[in-house]
Parts: structure tokens; C-alpha cells; sequence
């Protein structure tokens, strides 16, 4: 399990704390993904894989203060890692070459 | 929480991720809890929101964000992590002891299972019935008790139903054999082809619809309502179907029977499990006998079943059978001086309980069952018994292995453990190889016993892993209680200075478990031995009359045919001009089964309420000749002594009584019999006869019977359901040939139907042979246990002796006083199981052999013979080792000191 690798719900959920920037806490992660996509990831869900990333390398993580929202409960912000932006490009360029590499024909068909 | 006018999150989810959850987590998602409780709450009903945000919460129950175990915990798993790496060293480094220990296992395991699949199928005869344990046979004695019959008068069950509430419903069934004879059912089809069998071949019963539904019959085609109420009405298996009418419907064909009388076909049943007392191929309706049945009390040939409620008491029903005797057969009881008995038999007993005079079927005996239990549980025990003896006998290896890890700290309970998990993963491997050996035996085993007792359901079964369960964690803790307890209690401290001694007891545990083994095996084989003699000599016995030479026609009988009789003595006339031909006779019965005619005899002149009984033969002249019976005293019939036995005015009919009959007559010697008057009940009326000889005893069924009082008798138009001719043993293939040729001249429309006399009689001992074709496997299997243990032991002990071998060498012992040191002690625990396993074997056995009217006696060389066996394998396996140690090289083995 542990090591470089990225899966795909994972990513989401890296591209969605990228999205949120400052913002990224778990919660709100999980309405961005559900806002951008048609799935609801559980929040259970949302916080193994922001822990799991986290202990990756991925994320990085720190800790709120304390407000009077929230039943008094601080909030973990999430943000990338330089190595987590890399992964993420990597990913995104492996995608694109060979998207690139597709011949038009393929996809003709549909328009 | 401050604000109290806010909606409240219910309270047990969140204490529950408090306990569970990661702590440094649970700060952060109870905050993100809060914010999504306030988004549902905001959107949906207070109830929903609770649910929606109870399982939002629910889902951070995931390992990942989970507390760890606590810590001792995960040592444990390591503990039996490193538990099972040591087990499979050592298995890998004993890699003939472990080999010994699984063989064993496997095959106990799969004798065991074996066994068991059988006894459970035999005890689940008619247990399929939705009602079994209310259904009853009720069972008829005519003699206050001695005799008891299964059959019983056709007007019984319905009396009952009449007379007590609790029975609730009844059904008769009659062999057709009794009211019918021999018939030929045939099936024209549309297409003008006519397929012919004779009804023999088939089982054939009249039965009352209500059986079909006491019973539980499927009816595939037809409606079970109607089915079979009518007369000339019957239901039939798939397979007879299948054989009438190949792929059409059956459902309304007719079926002829003789050619002639229309049976209509109104159901179609599966065809029946093995597993009930009462199989058939075809049921006739009941009706076509019509009414004159309901009121018959004097023809005991039907067998009677009810259905009681379910809260009835059978004992209680059975006290109050007296009354209805009275009421309804005081007048046969006064004309018979009969002292009439009705019982109630449960159904589901028949199989192995019951066997009465009039059995439907052989039924098995429960004896039996217990006998191949007992084995089975030998076998198993035996190869326990390996396992633990070879254990504590390599004891000694792990000494060392105990001693460090006791120093390092381990507990006693710790190694316990360690040890019982070792023998469980032996038991383990032991379980899933008889799995395996189990499926590849499921066909040979089904061939062996002729039923089909296994089949791959088998697994889809719930009690054999109940089975498998018990016996890996039965035999893996029993079995390893012992080793783990003596293997863990060494010393460290002595046991690392070098210095352990195995304790007495347990060489003396050893020795008795060894004694054990060998007095099992002892046993086993000395009850198969007896069990050998006891057949051959049953299967060697002379009967008492001809049955290598005689083949049996079965007589194309059509009843209400005159000319069948005229076509009879033709056909019997165009036989006896051929050459290899000796002799024919025409008879109603045979021998090699049970006679169907029994009835009443007593002198003349004697007093009625002492009134024997006696089987019934219809012969002819020519009978004594072609079964080569032997007289003792008076003659054979004339050929023109045939006496009718219809009309109003009787000759005197001269009779040939068997020894038997006549010492139960009370004639002191068969000469003092001839010339006597008797008087026998036949059909509806007492015959006056002369004995004119006394015929030799025969064994007209098994051995198991004593011999049965028999009365032949030379009736005028004789009913002959079967024809034996007598044929010259060369060339008997021309013969049959032209046999069948003249049969089929003769009677062109009846198939020719004929065994030998020799696989009669012989078949009613196939269920003995394969009695004893399973006790020879299993004990075989058992002494092989043994031997394998041995073979391990003798293997141990040659390890043991090893220097003093050497030592003898070096001073000069030869090589046969040096191979005579390992088994001689081997050979006197062999000799005491031998001693302790005489009076078993002599008291099992003499229990046994008190079911056969004719048996051998048990000899001594049932003893000698298996100790002698038994030791020749024993020496066989110790010899192997013995002959390693003794040729090794004393330099090599007494260099090391």
C-alpha cells in the first residue's frame, strides 16, 4: 500500500485540497468532490485517504485555532507537499501524453 | 455544546469514536461531525438528519483510522507466527515421523468418515417421510407372540381407523406376487410395436392411494388427488415409464396385462430413494380388488400401515388391541384356536430393527452398524495413538528446544500451546488429505457396499464438518494433551547440562498404548477371519439339493387361461427331447428364498389347539429327482398321483414331508411317518393326507435359518410359477439356446425369463459378502495403521540402540544376535495384546455367530493366525530398521562421545 503511488481516489482528493488551498480541511474537501463530481465519498472515507497521503508524503497538515464554531474543535488544513505536487504532475503529464498520443479517428466517431 | 437552544448530536456514536478512534485524530473529525450535523439538520427533518449524520459518522470505522490492538495482543499473533515456523521445520526435519503421523491420520480419518456415511445412511431409512416418526406397520402373531409376522389381514387398518381417533389414516399394500401370480405387462404403442416384460422383473404392489400421500410419493405426472382410486389404475416409476414408453407421455396409456386386461396409467412417481423398506416400480390400484378385502380377517398376506396423531401414544393404542380383536375375529379365533397378537411397528424402525416373518425387504441389523462404528472408531484411535507415541517418543529432540526457551524466559502454558498447535496442524493436514482421499473414494466405496452412500452432496452436508471439526479439534487436543504436557515440563537446567531420562510411566504409557494398537488390530483381524470362515462355510455347505446343475424358468403364467396348463406340459415335453436335458419339474416355489405358502398341519386325530406350522410346496412327480433330494424313508409320487384340489368330493391327498415336519409331527423315526394320516390347512379348508415319504432336511434360505418344517404336495391343475429343468453342465449354452427357441415357439408372446438356481441361493449372501468385504478393508487399513506407528517406533528405538549396538560389534556380537536386540521386546507386547484380545474376540464372536441356525465353531487358530500375522508385519517393520543399525559402522557411530 505504502509508497509513491497515487490512486485515483486519492488524487481526487489531493486536486480537491489543491482546489480549497487554504481551505482544505476534511469536510470541506468531501462537498468539493461531491460539488465536482456525482459521488459522495463518506467523510470516514475523505479522512483515511487525507491520513493516509499525509503519512505518504503527500499532504502536509496543520492544526487551527480553536474557534467558538465547531463545538470549540480545531480544524486540520490540509495543503500539498512539493513531492505531492510532483506526483500530481506526473500524473496529469503521463495522462496527457498519451492522450495525445490517441489518433483522431478514434473519437470521431462520437461527435 | 454552547449554545443549549441548538439541536443536540445523539450522543453514543460520537463516545463510541472516542474510544475507538486514533486520539490524535478524534479532536478534528468530531469538529467536522459538528459542521456536517449542522448541514443535514439545516436540510432535512431532525429524525433523518440524525440518521444521515449517524452514518456519515459510522464510516470512519475503518482500519486506517482505528486505535491498534493493544500490544500484548500483537505479540501473540507474532508468538504463532513464529509458533507455526518452527512447527513446519521440525515436520521438514522429521520428515518420516511427520509422514507416519499424517498417513495415519488420513486414512483413519477417511475410514472413519467412511463408516460413519454408511451407518448414517443405513439409520436413515424412511425418515424422509413427512410424517415418520407417526407412521406404524401393525404387525400380526397368531401364536400369542413367538411368531411375529409383518403381514397382517386386509380389514385391519381400516378397523382402526374406524374404532380409535387417534389413528388418522391408513393405506394397504400386497405384493401382487400374492393375489396375481406372474403376469406379463406389455404396451402396444400407436405405431403397432409392443413391448413385453414379464412382471416379475418389476416390483409390483396393490396399494391404496393414501400410501402415496403417507408416504410421501412425488407424483411427477398426474394429479395425487385421483391418482390410483380407480380400479385397473396404476402409477409407475420414471424408469418404468421410461422403459414402456420412452420419451411419450405416460400419463392415460394402457398398459396390458397378459395381453388382455387394460391397466390405465394415472401417475408418474420419481423413482424411489434406496433408503426406504418398500420400493416399487408400479403400484395397482387397490380398488381393483374390489370390496370383498375390507372384510377378509383370515388372510394375513397385506401389509397394514397407519398414521397415528402425532400427540398418540402406540402403547397405549397397543393395549387396546385386545378389544378389537375380539370384537372382530372371535369366530376365525374360535375355528383356528388361534391366539391372535397385533403390534405396532414404527416405520422408520423396519430397516434395522425389524425382522419378522413376511419382510418386505432384507433389512439390515443394527448390530452390524454397531460393529462397523466400533471399527471405525478403532482405526481412528489407532492412528491417535501413533501420533501420540511417536511424539513422546522424539521427545528427547525437543528437549533442548524447551530447556533454551524456558531459560529466554517462555511459561509452561506458553508451550503448551506451542506443542497442541504443532499436533492440531498435523490433524489439520491430516483432515484436508482424507478430503481429497474422500472425493477420489466416493465412487469405489459406493461400488463396495452397492448402495449409493456417498456422492459429492457429501460436502454440502452440515455433519461432516461437524465430523472433520470434532475430530481435528478432538484428536488435535487429545492426541496432543499428552506430548504437549510431556515435552513442556523439562527442566532447564538439566536438560541443558545433557542429563534427561525419559520417566518410566511414560515408556510404560507407551508400551500399553502399543499393547493397545496391537490388541485392536488383533481383535479386528480374528473377527474377520471368523467372519470369512463363517461364510465360506455357509456358502460351502451342501443345501441339501442340486443347485449347480438346475436352471429356473419363470412359468408364462396367464391365470385365467386354461390353456396355459395343456401349453405348459408341451413346452415341457419339447424340452425333455432334447439331449442335454435331465429332468423338469413344475413347481409354485423354490428353493434358494423364502417359501411364500405356509399354513397349518397337525395329525389326524390330534386335538386343533396344537397346531404346528409348515411351509408349503406344490410339487410334482418329478420334483425329488431333479433337485436330487434325498428320501429317508416311504417314496416319491407316481405320475398319475396328482390330486385335485377343487370340487366338492377330495381324494385323500398323499403328501411328502421334510425330517423336520415330521419330528414336529412327533414321529420319532421318518419310517414311523409314512402311511400316517395328517391334515393340512390349504386355501379355505383343512386337506386330509398320507404321508407316503419323508424327504432329507434342505436349506431352503440362507444358513442363518435353521432348517423350516416343509410339506410338499402333487396338485392336479397346478399352478407352477416356475419351471426347473435340470441341465447337463456341458454344452449348456446349445441348450439354453434351444430352450429359449422351444419357449419361444410355444409361447410367442411371453418373454423368455430364466436364472440359475446356483445365483439365487447365492444371492442371499451378497449382503454378507459385503459385510465382510468391508470388515476385511478396515481391519487391513487398521494393521496398517499399526504397522506404519511400529515401522516410526522401531525406527526410534534402533536410534536408541544404535550405540549399543556398536559397543556389541566392537566386542564381537554377530549380526543375528544384534538384529534380535530391537524386536524381542517388541514381540512380547504383541504376544500380550494377543492374550488380551482372546476373550473379546471369543465373546464378540460367539455373539455373532449366534445369529446363524448353522455356524463353526470358533477354534483356536482364530487367535493364533492374526497373533502370528500381526507379527510377522510388526517384525517386517522393525526388521528394516533393525538391519540399518545393525550394518552400520561402529567407528562412525561411537567416534562422537
Amino acid at each position: 500500500m505504502k509508497g509513491d503511488y497515487l490512486g485515483e481516489f486519492e488524487e481526487i482528493v489531493m486536486l480537491a485540497a489543491a482546489t480549497l488551498y487554504d481551505e482544505a480541511y476534511g469536510y470541506a474537501i468531501q462537498r468539493e468532490i461531491t460539488a465536482n463530481s456525482s459521488r459522495t465519498p463518506s467523510l470516514g472515507a475523505v479522512h483515511a485517504a487525507l491520513h493516509r497521503l499525509e503519512s505518504k508524503g503527500f499532504l502536509q497538515s496543520r492544526l487551527s485555532e480553536a474557534t467558538t464554531k465547531r463545538g470549540g474543535k480545531k480544524r486540520r488544513f490540509f495543503s500539498l507537499t512539493s513531492y505531492g505536487k510532483r506526483a500530481l504532475e506526473t500524473k496529469r503529464n503521463l495522462r496527457e501524453s498519451m492522450w495525445r498520443k490517441i489518433p483522431k479517428i478514434v473519437f470521431e466517431d462520437l461527435e | 455544546m454552547d449554545d443549549n437552544s441548538a439541536p443536540q448530536q445523539p450522543r453514543w456514536p460520537l463516545s463510541l469514536l472516542r474510544r475507538l478512534l486514533v486520539p490524535a485524530y478524534v479532536d478534528e473529525i468530531e469538529g467536522d461531525l459538528q459542521e456536517v450535523f449542522e448541514e443535514k439538520m439545516s436540510r432535512y427533518p431532525a429524525p433523518i438528519a440524525r440518521l444521515l449524520y449517524t452514518l456519515e459518522l459510522l464510516s470512519f470505522l475503518r482500519p486506517s483510522l482505528l486505535k491498534p490492538r493493544a500490544g500484548h495482543r500483537r505479540n501473540t499473533s507474532d508468538k504463532f507466527r513464529y509458533d507455526l515456523k518452527i512447527a513446519f521445520r521440525v515436520f521438514a526435519r522429521r520428515k518420516l515421523f511427520t509422514g507416519i503421523n499424517i498417513t495415519g491420520l488420513t486414512i483413519g480419518i477417511t475410514a472413519f468418515v467412511l463408516i460413519l456415511s454408511y451407518v448414517r445412511f443405513e439409520s436413515s431409512y424412511d425418515l424422509q417421510h413427512p410424517n415418520a416418526s407417526d407412521l406404524y406397520r401393525v404387525t400380526l402373531s397368531n401364536d400369542g407372540g413367538a411368531n411375529t409376522i409383518a403381514a397382517n389381514h386386509p380389514a385391519v387398518a381400516a378397523a382402526m381407523v374406524r374404532e380409535y381417533p387417534e389413528v388418522e389414516a391408513f393405506a394397504r399394500v400386497v405384493d401382487k406376487k400374492i393375489l396375481f401370480g406372474s403376469f406379463v405387462l406389455s404396451y402396444h404403442s400407436p405405431s403397432g410395436e409392443v413391448i413385453r416384460t414379464n412382471a416379475n422383473d418389476l416390483k409390483i404392489y396393490i396399494a391404496e392411494a393414501s400410501l402415496l400421500q403417507m408416504f410421501d410419493i412425488d407424483l411427477t405426472r398426474g394429479d395425487p388427488e385421483t391418482a390410483l382410486t380407480e380400479p385397473a389404475t396404476v402409477v409407475i416409476s420414471e424408469s418404468t415409464a421410461q422403459r414402456f414408453f420412452g420419451k411419450e407421455d405416460p400419463l392415460d396409456k394402457i398398459l396390458k396385462i397378459d395381453n388382455k386386461d387394460p391397466a390405465r396409467v394415472t401417475g408418474v412417481f420419481k423413482d424411489l430413494p434406496e433408503n426406504t423398506h418398500l420400493t416399487f416400480d408400479m403400484l395397482i390400484s387397490f380398488a381393483t380388488l374390489g370390496d370383498w378385502v375390507n372384510t377378509i380377517w383370515i388372510y394375513p398376506e397385506f401389509y397394514n400401515y397407519v398414521r397415528l396423531h402425532p400427540q398418540a401414544n402406540p402403547e397405549e393404542l397397543e393395549r387396546q388391541f385386545p378389544q378389537l380383536i375380539q370384537k372382530y375375529m372371535s369366530e376365525v379365533i374360535e375355528e383356528h384356536q388361534l391366539d391372535v397378537e397385533f403390534g405396532l411397528q414404527k416405520v422408520s424402525d423396519i430397516h434395522l430393527k425389524s425382522s419378522l416373518g413376511k419382510e418386505i425387504s432384507a433389512n439390515s441389523s443394527e448390530e452390524t452398524l454397531y460393529f462397523l462404528l466400533i471399527i471405525a472408531v478403532f482405526v481412528i484411535a489407532i492412528a491417535m495413538i501413533n501420533f501420540i507415541n511417536l511424539s513422546t517418543a522424539k521427545s528427547m529432540e525437543r528437549a533442548k528446544e524447551v530447556g533454551l526457551k524456558k531459560v529466554v524466559g517462555a511459561q509452561r502454558s506458553a508451550l503448551i500451546v506451542q506443542f497442541l498447535l504443532e499436533s492440531l496442524l498435523v490433524n489439520l493436514l491430516g483432515v484436508m488429505l482424507s478430503m481429497a482421499l474422500l472425493c477420489a473414494l466416493i465412487h469405489p466405496f459406493n461400488e463396495l457396499v452397492g448402495l449409493q452412500v456417498l456422492s459429492m452432496d457429501l460436502w454440502s452436508e452440515g455433519w461432516i464438518w461437524q465430523v472433520l471439526a470434532s475430530i481435528l479439534v478432538l484428536g488435535g487436543l487429545l492426541a496432543g494433551a499428552y506430548p504437549a504436557l510431556v515435552l513442556s515440563q523439562f527442566r532447564p537446567v538439566q536438560v541443558l547440562k545433557g542429563k534427561y531420562h525419559q520417566s518410566k510411566w511414560g515408556t510404560i504409557l507407551r508400551k500399553g498404548l502399543v499393547v493397545l494398537q496391537f490388541t485392536i488390530s488383533i481383535a479386528l483381524m480374528a473377527g474377520t477371519f471368523l467372519v470369512y470362515h463363517q461364510f465360506s462355510f455357509m456358502q460351502n455347505k451342501e443345501v441339501g439339493y442340486n443347485m449347480h446343475h438346475n436352471v429356473v424358468i419363470n412359468a408364462p403364467v396367464v391365470i385365467s387361461d386354461t390353456s396355459v396348463q395343456a401349453q405348459m406340459i408341451h413346452f415341457k415335453s419339447e424340452l425333455e427331447r432334447q439331449s442335454g436335458v435331465n429332468g423338469i419339474t413344475l413347481t409354485n416355489d423354490i428353493p434358494g428364498k423364502r417359501l411364500d405358502f405356509h399354513n397349518k398341519v397337525r395329525r389326524a386325530g390330534e386335538a386343533r389347539d396344537n397346531y404346528p406350522e409348515t411351509y408349503l410346496i406344490a410339487v410334482d412327480h418329478e420334483f425329488l429327482p431333479t433337485y436330487e433330494m434325498k428320501l429317508l424313508a416311504g417314496r416319491n409320487y407316481r405320475s398319475d398321483e396328482a390330486t385335485p384340489f377343487f370340487g366338492e368330493s377330495e381324494p385323500i391327498h398323499p403328501v411328502i414331508i421334510n425330517r423336520t415336519l415330521s419330528e414336529i409331527l412327533g414321529f420319532l423315526a421318518p419310517e414311523d411317518a409314512v402311511g400316517a394320516r395328517i391334515a393340512f390347512t390349504n386355501g379355505p379348508r383343512e386337506r386330509d393326507s398320507r404321508i407316503i415319504g419323508v424327504v432329507e432336511d434342505h436349506h431352503q434360505q440362507s444358513l442363518r435359518q435353521a432348517f423350516e418344517p416343509t410339506l410338499l404336495y402333487y396338485p392336479k391343475h397346478h399352478y407352477a410359477m416356475y419351471m426347473t429343468v435340470n441341465i447337463n453342465r456341458e454344452d449348456w449354452g446349445k441348450t439354453l439356446r434351444d430352450m429359449e427357441k422351444a419357449y419361444a415357439k410355444t409361447f410367442p408372446n411371453d418373454p423368455f425369463n430364466f436364472f440359475f438356481l446356483e445365483d439365487q441361493v447365492m444371492r442371499q449372501y451378497e449382503a454378507d459378502v459385503r459385510f465382510g468385504k468391508i470388515c476385511l478393508l478396515f481391519s487391513i487399513l487398521a494393521i496398517f495403521i499399526a504397522s506404519l506407528g511400529l515401522f516410526g517406533l522401531g525406527a526410534y528405538m534402533a536410534q536408541q540402540k544404535i550405540k549399543e549396538v556398536s559397543i556389541r560389534k566392537v566386542l564381537g556380537a554377530d549380526l543375528i544376535e544384534v538384529l534380535m536386540l530391537i524386536p524381542r521386546s517388541l514381540l512380547q507386547l504383541i504376544l500380550v495384546a494377543g492374550l488380551v484380545s482372546l476373550p473379546l474376540v471369543y465373546f464378540a464372536g460367539h455373539q455373532w455367530l449366534s445369529n446363524f441356525a448353522f455356524r463353526v465353531d470358533i477354534t483356536i487358530w482364530i487367535f493364533i493366525l492374526p497373533v502370528v500375522c500381526v507379527m510377522f508385519v510388526a517384525l517386517l517393520a522393525i526388521l528394516f530398521q533393525s538391519i540399518r543399525v545393525a550394518y552400520v559402522n561402529p567407528a562412525n557411530t561411537l567416534r562422537s562421545e
